[in-house]
């Protein structure tokens, strides 16, 4: 990985350069904060390491000006100075850094506080693959537009809003609330494997085409299972698989693939269908147009105990008003504020 | 009888707090040809910084000696020259805590005497490298 190394100090700026080298880090020097910003105007840069007391842009401001200007991707920021004490890390840490580390370093704190960086990287890095895929996937049917951002957020508030109660209280202990946002925008991946006659035909599928149609559950499921298979303990896979196969079958037996109901039912599939439907009512489709939310909740409410968990149904009632929000936000044109207001908090 | 050993331990010690090539070497991962390469850079740089803190002093520039002073500390401490970051720890910290000129005047002058302790030593480990470890 390239890090951008910001010293003006040349004699430091080349140990650091060759430390960087011993730990199979790709090295790149910038002597002020104007070069650095040049620099990461015109090439990316994940991880900078900045010294703080340097000619016309200090590592404070480069540290302000990254978190005002870098929002795409985080850049992890470690400031490197002779400066110490509290009042110090504070600012330091105050105005954007991650790290702060005091001259001279010790090569040995030096790597571990990389390897935090490219752990921290790393979540990112899986949450931006996952949402590529599931983007990738979702690009052969346009018409749904940021289907997959509203709905990730719908269930990360069905979730939240179940994972409170004393019933789901240990089931959804941990990340699991993290691990559906992350995992649901793959519910439909499967598509990839649906024909073009079928997924883009614009009239009514026959029952043999619907039947096409209905595989994408189980294909999902496949490609997704073939990971979990290599990586046995990677919970988000599970969920994501868990998904896919899921999402369609509904809590009275009546769904598909497999026809199971209530709580043979994995739990983020019963979520997924919530959120899945509620998005398909309140936005327009060829077929349809765009239904007001009152509309959507009272064949959601419908369909409690039928199609959908009743206590799944619940939470999308308790969580009522945050749905209507999220659903406003995008409406208005801010959910990409929504996501990376999320992302900044995660990381 | 002054023990001859006790002494060059002693001054090795001394030395070792002017310049320690160990803690250079350390952070050159044990490559002697950066630690080389430094050594060949540390007359330059720091007689360099040493005239922008005497620039300050002159002008009576307290922003400008804290910002020299904390240069030199950095060049100082990655080469592992303990003394002389010391001495310019000191004239930092008491830049910013408004220390009387003639104070810093004194202090500075402490530096220049570390300056060229540390260059001093310096050369001679160079010399000494060249001359395939004999002085």
């Amino acid at each position: 990985m390239r890090v951008l190394v910001v010293e003006d100090d040349p004699i430091a700026a080349q140990l650091i350069e060759h430390a960087l080298t011993q730990f199979e880090w790709e090295p790149v020097i910038a002597r002020d904060g104007v070069e650095a910003l040049g620099m990461m105007n015109s090439s990316e840069f994940r991880v900078v390491i900045s010294d703080w007391e340097m000619p016309r842009m200090n590592g404070l401001e480069l540290c302000r000006r990254i978190r005002e200007h870098y929002s795409r991707h985080y850049v992890y920021c470690i400031l490197l100075t002779s400066r110490r004490g509290t009042e110090n890390v504070v600012e330091g840490l105050g105005a954007g850094a991650d790290e702060f580390l005091t001259k001279p370093f010790s090569p040995d704190e030096l790597y571990v506080r990389l390897r935090v960086a490219q752990r921290i990287l790393s979540l990112e890095s899986r949450e931006l693959t996952i949402f590529s895929l599931a983007k990738l996937a979702e690009s052969r049917d346009p018409e749904t537009g940021v289907h997959l951002e509203r709905m990730r957020e719908y269930c990360q508030v069905l979730a939240a809003c179940l994972a409170t109660t004393e019933k789901y209280r240990v089931e959804m202990s941990g990340d699991y609330v993290e691990l559906i946002y992350l995992t649901s925008p793959l519910h439909d991946i499967g598509k990839v494997g649906v024909p073009d006659t079928v997924l883009l035909k614009p009239g009514q599928l026959t029952r043999e085409e619907f039947e096409i149609m209905k595989t994408h559950t189980e294909i999902g499921a496949e490609t997704l299972n073939a990971l979990v298979d290599i990586s046995p303990d990677a919970k988000y896979l599970r969920m994501a698989r868990d998904i896919a196969w899921s999402h369609h079958e509904r809590f009275d037996g009546s769904g598909y693939p497999r026809g199971l109901n209530g709580h043979q039912i994995p739990l983020c599939g019963r979520i997924v269908a919530v959120a899945d439907v509620y998005d398909a009512l309140t936005t327009r489709r060829v077929y349809k147009p765009a239904y007001l939310h009152e509309q959507a909740r009272d064949i959601i409410l419908e369909g409690s105990g039928s199609h959908f968990d009743p206590d799944v149904v619940q939470a999308f009632l308790d969580a009522e008003d945050e749905i209507i929000r999220i659903r406003q936000q995008f409406d208005q044109g801010q959910g990409a504020t929504v996501s990376s207001n999320r992302l900044s908090a995660a990381t | 009888m002054t023990d001859v050993r006790v002494n060059a331990g002693e001054m090795a010690e001394n030395q070792a707090a002017v310049f320690d090539v160990r803690e250079l070497e350390e952070r050159c991962f044990g490559n002697s040809e950066l630690v080389e390469r430094i050594l060949a850079q540390v007359e330059t740089e720091v007689e360099h910084e040493c005239q922008k803190l005497l620039n300050a002093v002159q002008q009576a520039d307290r922003a400008l000696l804290a910002t020299a002073a904390h240069r030199l500390k950095g060049t100082a401490a990655n080469i592992g020259a303990t003394r002389i970051k010391n001495a310019v720890d000191s004239i930092e910290d008491a830049s910013r805590d408004l220390a009387p000129w003639s104070q810093l005047e004194k202090m500075f002058r402490e530096v220049h005497e570390e300056q060229a302790r540390l260059i001093e030593v310096v050369n001679r480990h160079v010399t000494r490298q060249m001359n395939g470890g004999e002085v």
